[in-house]
């Protein structure tokens, strides 16, 4: 392929992203924001996958088996941990307005400048060379796919050199869009843009290139993995114990849990660009979607690759490329190298962006600040001066990073050099993590633990790696610093069988951690400091609290604040930003003293520009007292979170006892309806009383009237008051009963029973009364045992009142009335069958109601007390059971009840 | 405070995730044999990862339904 198709794709591609940025912020200008979108943010933190991922991963896979993946399985790990603890840092950042990792940290720890240099230093020095791995893949993949090595037109040196070209084409897209703003806690919509589109094409492309190898080299996965297994070499790849270690496994996990937060271009894309605190929550299952999906196809390719290139010298590195241009399939090739160039660039883009904020904010501006000649510049010259200290920084970087690539990296293998950056930056972590959680988390402390941490990371993850290249002598490495051999970088205090990073990593965290926490105990705190812990720990709390506005209390004259924020901003975006300020908190503009809100509001707006610490110090030139009391505003601040928790409290208390009220109103609902029913049960009861005393009374009135009443009749007039005071004293007994069981009292005094003895005995007592009427009653049971548990006084009661009722609703001389037993499961069945008249459909629950009878007296004649079912139904509810009916009208009916077995 | 709830869930789900990727766990699938035409250590960690993604999903976007029922 020709080197200049190569080159002009290439720059088509650099002209596309172009496009894209500058869409997305022609967008952004019109209000109708690109990437105010949960799955673009969730795309843009697939700038995690660099070329290292594109293609390194199969290079790593295939001298180390599956090794490679924790790279993506930590960060899957810590999506987990993205809602509680990546929306707390967002949640900080957007209030404070910080712009970078080394902006938070120092503003955490009460604005610290040396601790934000501290911090540049160490990510300039971890990630340029992690830039420098990037260049050097455009290179390498260049040359592969122009089949010549990356020097070979005429020109001589970096002329020559078409990495060279690619990179100041990059310098001037990330100047372009990287810099529209001077303040850069806002967001770069377009670079946003164009690197979620870089993160699809390399998955696209990435995917292609394995579908391309699984399906149309090989057979599918089955395949690659079955021909690889024949080959004992390859076939050790498929366990990890015989190429890595757990604990090396378990390391690699952790650090790259840390690395997906604290890398400078991760913590730029997740926190700083981040449009709303909701997208989180997509991306907690989407980035390590897109994980999978781009590691999906590394292993087959790197066995494909193995298996291909067997005895060739190909670069396991390469495969990625060299497999489809192996096969021909130029298009395919073209395609692959686009998305190796994607993710190279955009790991270069956001990186770049993120270091060059730092440098300007963190080391350029401060130096220029405290130079008395710029000081009295005029308005606007800030921002100009500003603007163009970054993008000597963007330049620099770039710059830096090439003559990394072309100077040292030739010597050192690509994957440490990542994975040196990732350890670089997890030096971050114990002082960022402790710092929005741990109030006691002191600046000493986050100092101590960040050098230590550096130091031990520069000692045993660069030195080694320096002798590794020979630009330092091996002798170090073998004896030991000063010929001790428990100095020994790859072995520190004798700490042997490690691999390096795993070795670097956990002696950097041990003594950065162990420094941090112990000074920060034993270490005191400014106001400064406690004030801004208050803030970071309890963001959640304070974020609508008033009191984290009234923090300066020196008075500055409005003008000169104005000025201020004028040199920054230039004078008309300064005089909008204060007037719409004022009139949202409604602050008086015409007085000479600015508003503490105000002063408080132009540190914010100088913090997203300049940083933190310096914008501390510019709103400290104009004010005149310096002498804040921020013990005061701490004491106002605890004081207005303790009136909320008190707020809380009440509310807390006023719910309890609401819910108290509602349940006493449901309890006296309760009592009155049972009131009711009592009186009405009352009310039935007397009047059914009446009935038989009336006429008892009628009848004795007579007799004593009549004494001249024959014999005859006189006892026809007595038996028929006896009759009747057999019911009344029936019915008095049944009410007694019925109130027996329904208030508990009763207990059930159960015994082992037979149940067709126990039927047996009653049919036998209400037979002479059926044969009055000459009603015959058949007992439809087999000869067998129908044991169960049941209080037999109260069951026989039931089966006396059905048949007592059945006999009483059975036709005269034909009536026939069945009782059947059945074994339902773990249940009897009693079934008492008649051929009366029937009961109507609509009555079928009802007749189980007491006095049902008495209150429907329109429907017939009242015969029996209208109490008998409601005990039977009772009776069987105490013992577990059911009672219903099943009839029609004409048919007779069948009165069912069941009773379990225990 | 159901974004306290939220909270545990995802930091339950984090140690899940990180004892599913760990010795000892880890060193049950990884063995030298072959299950369905995959190297079981490999099966193991992809079918793992893809369960997590799952779970993280579903913690994730399990209050969204509930939202629109709430009053």
């Amino acid at each position: 392929m020709s080197n200049w198709i190569v080159i002009g794709t290439a720059l088509a591609y650099l002209f596309l992203l172009f496009g894209i940025a500058y869409y997305a912020e022609y967008r952004m200008k019109k209000g109708k924001s690109l990437i105010s979108n949960p799955y673009v943010y969730a795309l843009s933190l697939g700038v995690f996958c660099t070329a290292w991922t594109y293609y390194g991963s199969v290079g790593q896979a295939s001298t180390r088996g599956i090794d490679f993946i924790t790279v993506y399985i930590g960060p899957t790990i810590m999506a987990a941990l993205f809602w509680p603890m990546l929306r707390k840092i967002i949640r900080i950042c957007h209030t404070q307005r910080i712009n970078s990792i080394a902006d938070f940290i120092s503003t955490r720890y009460g604005k610290n400048f040396s601790l934000a240099v501290v911090i540049t230093i160490l990510c300039v020095l971890g990630i340029i060379p992690y830039i420098a791995l990037q260049l050097k893949a455009i290179s390498a993949s260049m040359g592969i796919l122009a089949k010549s090595g990356p020097e070979q037109s005429g020109l001589s040196g970096f002329l020559g050199d078409n990495t060279f070209y690619i990179s100041l084409a990059l310098a001037a897209f990330i100047t372009l869009f990287g810099t529209r703003s001077i303040d850069a806690s806002e967001k770069h919509e377009g670079l946003v843009a164009a690197v979620a589109f870089e993160s699809v094409v390399k998955l696209l492309a990435f995917l292609a290139v394995g579908l391309f190898v699984t399906y149309g080299i090989f057979n599918g996965f089955g395949d690659i993995f079955t021909r690889a297994s024949a080959d004992l070499s390859l076939k050790k790849l498929f366990v990890l114990e015989e190429n890595s270690t757990y604990s090396s496994w378990f390391f690699l996990c952790m650090l790259s849990m840390l690395a997906i937060v604290f890398l400078p271009r991760q913590f730029q894309m997740g926190v700083v660009e981040n449009t709303n605190e909701s997208h989180v929550k997509k991306a907690i299952w989407v980035f390590p979607l897109y994980l999978l999906l781009i590691n999906i196809f590394v292993l087959p390719i790197a066995f494909g690759g193995k298996l291909i290139f067997a005895q060739t010298d190909v670069h396991a590195d390469t495969y990625v490329l060299s497999l489809p241009l192996h096969y021909g399939a130029d298009i395919l090739s073209l395609l692959t190298f686009i998305g190796g160039f994607s993710a190279a660039t955009s790991m270069i883009i956001v990186e770049t962006i993120a270091l060059s904020t730092m440098m300007s904010n963190n080391i350029a501006t401060p130096l220029l600040l405290t130079s008395k000649r710029f000081r009295s510049g005029r308005e606007g010259s800030f921002s100009k001066i500003i603007l163009n200290i970054r993008r000597f920084s963007i330049l620099l970087i770039i710059l830096l990073a090439y003559m990394y690539d072309k100077m040292v990296a030739l010597h050192i293998s690509l994957v440490s050099i990542g994975l040196i950056s990732f350890a670089a930056v997890a030096q971050f972590a114990p002082a960022l993590i402790g710092g929005i959680y741990w109030k006691q988390a002191s600046q000493k402390g986050a100092m101590a633990g960040i050098l230590l941490g550096f130091v031990i990371w520069f000692y045993t993850a660069i030195i080694p790696s320096m002798a590794n290249a020979g630009i330092i002598g091996n002798d170090m490495l073998l004896n030991g610093l000063f010929g001790q051999s428990w100095l020994r970088p790859t072995a520190l205090f004798g700490l042997e069988g490690m691999d390096s990073i795993s070795h670097c990593f956990f002696w950097s965290m041990l003594f950065n951690i162990g420094s941090f926490v112990a000074v920060s105990i034993n270490s005191g705190k400014s106001d400064q400091e406690r004030y801004q812990a208050e803030i970071f720990v309890d963001i959640f709390r304070h974020a609508n609290s008033p009191a984290t506005g009234t923090f300066w209390k020196g008075t500055a004259s409005m003008p000169d604040l104005s000025d201020l924020i004028s040199n920054f901003l230039g004078r008309d975006r300064a005089q909008k930003l204060i007037r719409q300020y004022a009139q949202r908190h409604q602050i008086p503009l015409d007085q000479k003293n600015a508003d503490p809100r105000m002063v408080n509001f132009a540190e914010k707006v100088l913090s997203g520009v300049i940083g933190s610490a310096s914008a501390r110090i510019m709103v400290g030139t104009v004010t005149k007292e310096e002498n804040i009391r921020i013990d005061e505003v701490l004491r106002i601040l605890q004081e207005s979170q303790q009136m909320i928790e008190l707020n809380k409290e009440l509310r807390r208390k006023s719910l309890e006892l609401q819910k108290a009220t509602d349940e006493l109103r449901k309890a006296n609902d309760q009592l009155r309806d049972m009131d009711e029913i009592k009186d009405e049960f009352l009310y039935t009861v007397t009047h059914e009383l009446r009935t038989p005393l009336t006429s008892i009374r009628a009848m004795a009135e007579i007799i004593y009237d009549n004494p001249e009443m024959e014999a005859d009749e006189k006892t026809r007039f007595i038996s028929g008051i006896i009759r009747e005071t057999e019911r009344l004293s029936h019915l008095i007994s049944q009410v007694l009963n019925l109130e027996r069981y329904e208030s508990g009292r009763q207990k059930l005094n159960s015994s082992a029973v037979q149940l067709n003895t126990l039927l047996n005995n009653i049919i036998d007592s209400v037979e002479p009364l059926a044969m009055e009427k000459n009603i015959r009653i058949i007992r439809n049971w087999p000869d067998a045992m129908y044991l169960l548990q049941c209080d037999a006084a109260l069951i026989e009661q039931v089966v006396y009142n059905l048949l007592t009722n059945a006999i009483r609703f059975s036709p005269e001389n034909h009536g026939i009335i069945k009782v059947s037993i059945r074994n339902n499961h773990d249940e009897w069945e009693v079934w008492v069958e008649d051929n009366g008249k029937g009961i109507p459909a609509d009555l079928h629950t009802l007749i189980f109601d007491k006095f049902f009878q008495a209150r429907n007296q329109t429907l017939r004649k009242p015969e029996g007390t209208g109490l008998g079912l409601a005990i039977c139904k009772k009776i069987i509810d105490m013992h577990g059971g059911k009672i219903w009916v099943e009839s029609e009208e004409g048919k007779g009916s069948k009165f069912i009840f069941t009773l379990p077995l225990q | 405070m159901p974004d306290r709830i939220k909270k545990q869930r995802f930091a339950a789900l984090a140690v899940l995730l990180l004892v599913l990727f760990s010795y000892p766990l880890l060193s049950i699938a990884d063995k030298n044999r072959m299950l369905a035409g995959f190297p079981m250590l490999y099966l193991y960690i992809f079918l793992a990862w893809a369960i997590g993604i799952y779970l993280l999903y579903r913690a994730a976007e399990k209050d969204n339904g509930k939202k629109g029922k709430e009053p």
